[in-house]
């Protein structure tokens, strides 16, 4: 991360902003992660009951903050913030990646861009497949991991027979459309509410 | 909630950890529930945890969440023993999984219950963590606490005007429900956001000089013994 870069862009009402939203986007994650997590079968579904949830919060905070840099504090605080409450390492990675192509996205748009910023919006909500895929990619060690970290034993078992092939391509169009609508009831309520009240430059 | 995490509640316990001393709790906490050997373990590192946050004067918070740690832990043995069935073992699971994040929850809380701002970021601007990170953990960690009271607030206000909060409503009346959670807590966000900029800008965040604090900083012998004690747990749970 350039730090030198965002300092210089990045005000402390931006950085405020950011940490604001950020508590925000944490604790609407939590909310979908409890109903979701706890369930073998479920918890396919998280990522995208995540991307309904936080979609107006994202497309909020790149219209406060509309510079280089908040979705990379964002991702990176709330890898952090996985990472402390014990998810599998690879998600935090994925976060912190993520946050990175997100702002990349949106700043190819001056993060004016309706189309860039849900884009990227989505980009970002991809985040919990750094977790997800390791099913598929090696699925002996992952669950091993999840074994030694204390999960139940009939928890992945279930897991593993329900992570089909087809599993993978579903939960990302999943994520794709359940951002989609997201993004358009958020964009709406901004529109409705936000830019009227002048909260939005 | 509420009451425990305002200023002037603060220090009002025995013990008062360094920040820094906090956090490595906090990791020494998840290696702890990553390693952890069996249920006697667990039970051990919430009691443990418990007393931490009485002697650190976080009363009603601490029992709250041990109370449902051990609720928690009767469903599951109700649910393995009595029932057994397809259903219960469901269940089971689901308290299981929430089960093991509760003490490493309590150590977070216990964190935001009892360090003040400034006491945070000038332990955390010793360890030479950027500004740009710095300032929004901060600001997360204090914005937690409210995000609670708005919402409390916002579910007295919808009922007020008969829209049912929650999970029935959201079916009766999507659209509704979404705009009546999400406008106000983004509403205050925002508002909150210049708010707290305005006053940290007044109190001179931008100065670019080493931070210092009014309130020393450093590792005391309290730190040493709450850290030991942790350590000779980690090493004991290691060794069965």
């Amino acid at each position: 991360m350039n730090h030198k870069s965002i300092k210089k862009s990045l005000t402390v009402k931006d950085l405020v902003t950011c940490g604001i939203f950020t508590a925000l986007f944490f604790v609407f994650t939590m909310v979908g992660g409890m109903f979701f997590a706890p369930n073998p079968i479920l918890t396919f579904l998280m990522p995208s009951a995540l991307a309904l949830l936080t979609g107006p919060i994202y497309l909020l905070l790149l219209g406060k903050v509309p510079k280089h840099g908040p979705t990379i504090i964002l991702g990176t605080i709330m890898g952090f913030m996985i990472f402390i409450t014990g998810m599998y390492w690879m998600w935090a990675v994925f976060y912190i990646l993520l946050g990175i192509a997100a702002d990349l996205i949106a700043g190819a748009g001056r993060f004016k861009s309706n189309k860039l910023n849900i884009l990227s919006f989505l980009i970002f909500s991809m985040n919990p497949i750094g977790s997800y895929m390791m099913l598929w990619i090696n699925r002996e060690s992952y669950f091993s991991y999840m074994l030694g970290k204390g999960t139940e034993q009939s928890y992945v078992e279930i897991m593993g027979a329900t992570a089909q092939g087809w599993m993978l391509p579903a939960m990302i169009i999943s994520i794709i459309i359940c951002g989609l609508i997201s993004c358009l009831v958020g964009k709406k309520l901004l529109k409705k509410q936000f830019k009227k009240a002048g909260m939005i430059a | 909630m509420k009451s425990m995490l305002k200023i002037g509640a603060k220090n009002k316990g025995l013990l008062h950890l360094d920040p820094r001393t906090m956090l490595l709790l906090l990791v020494m906490g998840n290696l702890a529930v990553f390693i952890m050997p069996s249920v006697k373990g667990e039970i051990l590192l919430t009691v443990m945890i418990l007393i931490l946050g009485l002697l650190c004067g976080v009363y009603g918070f601490s029992f709250k969440l041990a109370l449902i740690y051990f609720a928690f832990l009767g469903i599951d043995y109700i649910c393995m023993t009595v029932f057994n069935s397809h259903l219960s073992n469901y269940i089971a699971l689901f308290v299981r999984f929430i089960r093991k994040v509760l003490p490493c929850g309590m150590l977070g809380g216990i964190l935001i219950g009892t360090t003040r701002v400034n006491e945070f970021m000038a332990a955390l601007s010793r360890m030479n963590i950027p500004k740009s990170v710095l300032i929004p953990l901060t600001v997360m960690l204090r914005y937690f606490p409210a995000i609670g009271e708005d919402t409390k607030k916002i579910k007295n206000a919808m009922k007020m005007r008969n829209v049912t909060p929650g999970f029935l409503g959201f079916i009766k009346n999507p659209a509704r429900t979404i705009e009546c959670i999400y406008v106000p807590i983004m509403m205050s966000a925002s508002r909150r956001a210049d708010e707290l900029s305005a006053a940290s800008v007044s109190r001179g965040i931008e100065n670019p000089l080493k931070r210092t604090s009014i309130q020393e900083i450093r590792f005391r012998t309290v730190d040493a013994i709450c850290v030991l004690a942790a350590l000779l747990y980690l090493i004991f749970i290691w060794r069965i």
